[in-house]
């Protein structure tokens, strides 16, 4: 069954948790048990009405706090398709968790209050799924019961969030009004919006187009592991296991092993599901290289030809995930692929507004600051921009004492070895 | 110039969009890839049987570089440690076993006292014991995010500090598939492949690959009791308390962990087709047969702090 992965955020308060709990309800992934559990919940802390954001509220803080502090993964499923809802906090301190949650999605759910203003939290959402390359953004307009279900405030939603989103990236949006305390155009057509034609958020998701973009780069596999077996002979023979990344592969086919450089060609190829003559872009593989070659984790089957250049520096955006300042000029752990290397922030070029995509001198960085930098490693890697190519194209920085992960990188702009990097701004002309 | 940093073209070519195998066998190879001695912890129950079929799909053609870990409560129904051993045999699995007897015996460990005492608390201390023994630095568990409410915040690679604890408050960020497994002196990793799986894609995964299970997942007669709005089978470590009627009953069970904290559910689904079809149509979650979250709201949160699976 197809799996869609959807984001969703918003401000506090603008009613995301209740969406989620009814999507969940009207899909009827409730079990008795936990509605039972949330209603007892509810009527612990003196509420009348059951608390359907209870269900997504998930840890005792939260429930405590009336906020929700960490990304939170929920799954309902149709006879079309199933879903992963990422939820994610609106929180302005918590952005760091739209960052990871949004970073896996198909599609972002962006909800908005409809009896108030559109907040620069909103921007921000949208923003961020611009950097991460989400296509598909839907606004749920919510609370449309408070507001009469007025066409009028539907519009002027809709045309002033169609005009930021086209200033912020190139989306394809759908806009929804509906009541998620209600369900009006949550699963079912709304009586109260007779204007609306469009889809309820549910046939929405159903049908929204999610395929996924195939890279143009040629073949990148990085080998997470080896496994040994026996061949014919009772030989040992090497085996490289992996993701192919981008690209198609297929037996007798020319390969090159990085670092190396060598060229093998690719025999006993298999998928998940056993012996196959070729494999794409999303499938999980292993082979044998002809003539052997001592591979092992870190190295990275490219084509005869479309080999990424190598690099120990590039400007890359940085999302900053951690509560520790980014240290300039001091060693990181940066997780590239299947490769850990030690990196150096040497630059910061600029922060970057999340609100408008505008640049401003940054003299620090700090927790879910946007930055663009420049890196420095000790090692060259492989790799390729974001833009050209996701999964070669990002990475993370892990602190180098504790080991935790404080960055999530997109590379924007690889620099041969000796050119020096260049200045460049971002955003819009 | 375009107003967009990134220039997403339509796809021209096909390509395969991941589903929650292609994910767990990535996982599986992450781990491998990643750790120095990982470990498989393994109950016999069906997630973690189909966590072992993965691994040995996802090595193909070589072998599962890891062990089995089995932590035996002691009160388990002899069908479940049957299965286990002929499973791990049958496979090529090296399989440890750790007992929390042994925990209690040597002083590590006290039994709860009470009508109904429980081990499924005591097991965390002896998986816990047994990691630093036998010095493995990731434990992959079937845990999902759909089985209860504090984990569907867990990490697919959720780290655990030098005593083994979970702090959900301090979970590193998990961004794409890149999954930070670097590690300090005693600190280890739990790797949950399974995050993204409903108990209805399990069924559906036993149905489509027709995998072997534990008979107690189907349909058998039982002697039980009703408590506590349960179904409580009558075991040596689960006997029948003044007052209780004992039945004898068609049920099967959702989850085969301890006896003692397992309940059954009335049902005739005698195959997988069958139990499937009643998983689709059913309005309980899977953990509410098992009494040990019903203690308080947050009981399951409060375990895994703890250093439970
Ligand atoms: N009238 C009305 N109230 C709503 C609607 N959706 C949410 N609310 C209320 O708005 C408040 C915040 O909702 P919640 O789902 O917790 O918001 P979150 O902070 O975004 O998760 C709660 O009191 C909800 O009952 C709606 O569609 N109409």
């Amino acid at each position: 069954m197809v799996v869609l992965r959807i984001a969703t955020a918003g401000s506090v308060d603008d009613g995301k948790s209740s969406l989620i709990g009814r999507l969940l309800y009207d899909t009827k992934a409730v079990y008795d048990d936990q509605l039972a559990s949330i209603e007892s919940a509810s009527r612990q802390r003196g509420l009348s009405e059951v608390q359907l954001s209870y269900l997504t509220d998930g840890l005792k803080a939260e429930r405590d706090l009336n906020i929700t502090i960490d990304v939170a993964y929920r799954y309902f499923a149709t006879p079309k398709r199933k879903f992963i809802i990422a939820d994610t906090p609106g929180h302005f301190e918590y952005t760091r968790n739209m960052v990871t949650g949004t970073s896996t999605a198909d599609v972002s759910v962006i909800l908005i209050d409809a009896s108030r203003g559109l907040f620069e939290q909103s921007r921000r959402h949208i923003a961020i799924s611009s950097l991460l390359g989400i296509k598909h953004l839907v606004f749920a307009i919510n609370k449309m019961d408070l507001v009469n279900f007025s066409e009028g405030i539907y519009r002027q939603f809709a045309n002033q969030l169609t005009e930021v989103a086209s200033k912020l990236g190139r989306f394809d949006c759908a806009f929804i009004p509906i009541s998620a305390l209600h369900g009006d155009n949550v699963v079912e057509a709304s009586q109260h919006t007779p204007w609306y034609h469009g889809p309820s958020l549910l046939d929405y998701l159903e049908q929204a187009d999610i395929e996924t973009q195939a890279y143009e780069v040629g073949l990148r596999i990085p080998v997470q592991t080896t496994v040994e077996a026996s061949g014919k002979n009772g030989e040992t023979e090497l085996y490289a296991l992996g993701l192919i990344e981008s690209g198609e592969v297929a037996v007798d086919d020319m390969v090159t092993v990085l670092p190396q450089g060598t060229k093998h060609t690719i025999s006993d190829l298999r998928n998940v599901s056993g012996a196959v003559p070729s494999a794409i872009q999303g499938e999980s593989v292993s082979f044998k290289l002809e003539p052997p070659s001592p591979i092992k984790r870190g190295s990275f089957i490219v084509g005869a030809k479309d080999w990424p250049k190598p690099t120990e520096r590039f400007s890359a955006f940085l999302c900053w995930l951690s509560d520790e300042p980014l240290k300039l000029h001091a060693e990181y752990k940066l997780l590239h692929t299947t490769q850990v290397v030690s990196a150096k922030v040497t630059h910061v070029v600029n922060r970057i507004h999340v609100e408008s995509f505008e640049t401003e001198p940054a003299s620090s960085v700090g927790t879910n600051d946007i930055v663009e930098v420049h890196l420095t490693l000790d090692q060259p890697i492989f790799a390729d921009t974001f833009e050209e190519c996701r999964p070669t194209g990002s990475f993370v920085l892990a602190d180098a004492t504790t080991k935790a992960t404080c960055a999530a990188g997109l590379i924007r702009r690889l620099q041969e070895t000796s050119e020096p990097v260049e200045e460049v701004s971002v955003g819009i002309s | 110039m375009s107003q967009t940093i990134w220039n997403v073209e339509k796809e021209i070519r096909p390509v395969k969009r991941w589903n929650i195998e292609e994910e767990a066998i990535y996982i599986l190879r992450e781990v491998a890839g990643q750790f120095r001695k990982p470990v498989l912890l393994f109950s016999g129950g069906k997630d973690s049987l189909i966590l072992a079929h993965l691994a040995v799909k996802a090595f193909l053609p070589g072998k599962v570089p890891f062990p089995l870990l089995h932590i035996d409560t002691g009160h388990n129904f002899p069908e479940t440690i049957a299965f286990r051993d002929e499973f791990a045999n049958r496979l090529g699995f090296e399989l440890i076993v750790r007992k929390v007897q042994d925990s209690i015996d040597s002083g590590r460990v006290q039994e709860e006292s009470g009508p109904f005492p429980s081990r499924n608390r005591l097991q965390s201390v002896t998986l816990l014991d047994a990691i630093a023994e036998l010095k493995f630095d990731a434990a992959i568990g079937g845990a999902r995010r759909d089985e209860e409410k504090a984990r569907a915040k867990e990490r697919v690679f959720s780290h655990r500090n030098a005593a083994g604890q979970w702090d959900p408050k301090a979970q590193r960020p998990e961004l794409w598939h890149l999954y930070n497994g670097l590690l300090n002196q005693d600190e280890t990793c739990r790797i949950f492949p399974l995050s993204n799986w409903t108990e209805a894609d399990v069924w559906q995964y036993i149905v489509e690959n027709q995998l072997e299970i534990p008979s107690l997942y189907f349909s058998h007669q039982r002697q039980i009791v009703h408590r506590d709005g349960q179904l409580i089978a009558i075991t040596p470590f689960t006997p029948p308390q003044p007052g209780e009627r004992v039945e004898t009953l068609n049920v099967r069970f959702r989850t085969v962990g301890d006896a003692t904290c397992t309940g059954a559910v009335a049902s005739e689904a005698s195959n997988v087709k069958e139990v499937l079809r009643e998983v689709l149509e059913s309005n309980l979650t899977e953990r509410s047969g098992r009494n040990d979250d019903h203690r308080t709201e947050a009981a399951m949160e409060d375990r895994k702090r703890e250093g439970y699976f």
